[in-house]
């Protein structure tokens, strides 16, 4: 996603995002917990696939 | 001498937006954790406001974060991340908002379609039609407790006749999961609607 294009809000919209932080919404911590763990196997088969390969 | 592993902590905490990115790319997964637990509730509490239900919050505040972390190795810092986080939950948000909207249009479309008993409505009976407008509202009702591709295969395949497998095509997936949704899903609105004549007897 281009970050030119993540630009394109108002001050009011990201205001909105931050004042979001007021808040306090409960979260399920295993979904929480789960997700995290998705998210860093994602991270980790990134980094592996831009390793180069040592038999090359 | 080694740094022990309170001031580690404490430094890694510390770090900024770009140096935990710089070290998640590098593969660190301590950064990692920092990072996801400094916006983790920023973005879920920003879903939520929006979209007013936990369901919906959850799978907006993944989609955000699996898009986030997928595109981390594109994040230049010409923006901060945390005007680019919040770019990609915004647009995360306004994209199920619109699949709802869709969504509901189409289920008052089916809806409005089961309520009209087509030509020759004259035909039937104050008694009749008012049982067309119940079965409406109990299959519309059974549609928004399935979830929306459920949904929107039942639509298809019952209201525009499409056959099972440009709906398969269509959805992306195999005519054996079109097939077994169609059938978990008429499956329910029997159930409803034979409940329904039985509480109205």
């Amino acid at each position: 996603m281009a970050e030119d294009a993540m630009m394109d809000f108002s001050i009011e919209e990201l205001r909105e995002f931050l004042q979001a932080d007021l808040l306090d919404v409960p979260v399920d911590p295993r979904f929480k917990e789960r997700l995290k763990r998705r998210l860093w196997e994602l991270v980790e088969r990134q980094v592996r696939d831009r390793e180069p390969n040592p038999d090359d | 001498m080694p740094r022990d592993r309170s001031s580690f902590s404490a430094t890694t905490e510390d770090r900024t937006d770009q140096d935990l990115v710089t070290a998640i790319r590098a593969g660190d997964e301590s950064a990692f954790s920092v990072l996801y637990g400094r916006y983790f509730q920023r973005v879920y509490n920003f879903s939520y406001t929006r979209l007013r239900n936990r369901a919906d919050a959850e799978e907006a505040t993944q989609d955000t974060f699996t898009a986030v972390f997928r595109s981390m190795g594109a994040y230049r810092g010409t923006a901060s991340l945390l005007s680019w986080i919040y770019g990609i939950a915004r647009n995360t948000v306004n994209n199920q908002i619109r699949k709802s909207r869709a969504h509901e249009v189409r289920l008052e479309r089916a809806q409005a379609e089961l309520g009209t008993p087509g030509l020759g409505v004259d035909d039937y009976s104050p008694e009749e039609r008012l049982s067309f407008r119940r079965s409406a509202d109990v299959i519309q009702h059974t549609l928004r407790s399935v979830t929306p591709w459920q949904a929107e295969v039942f639509f298809l395949r019952h209201f525009e006749n499409l056959p099972i497998q440009e709906i398969a095509d269509r959805m992306s997936r195999s005519n054996d999961a079109v097939r077994s949704s169609l059938y978990r899903v008429k499956r329910l609105v029997v159930d409803a609607l034979e409940s329904e004549g039985a509480g109205a007897d």
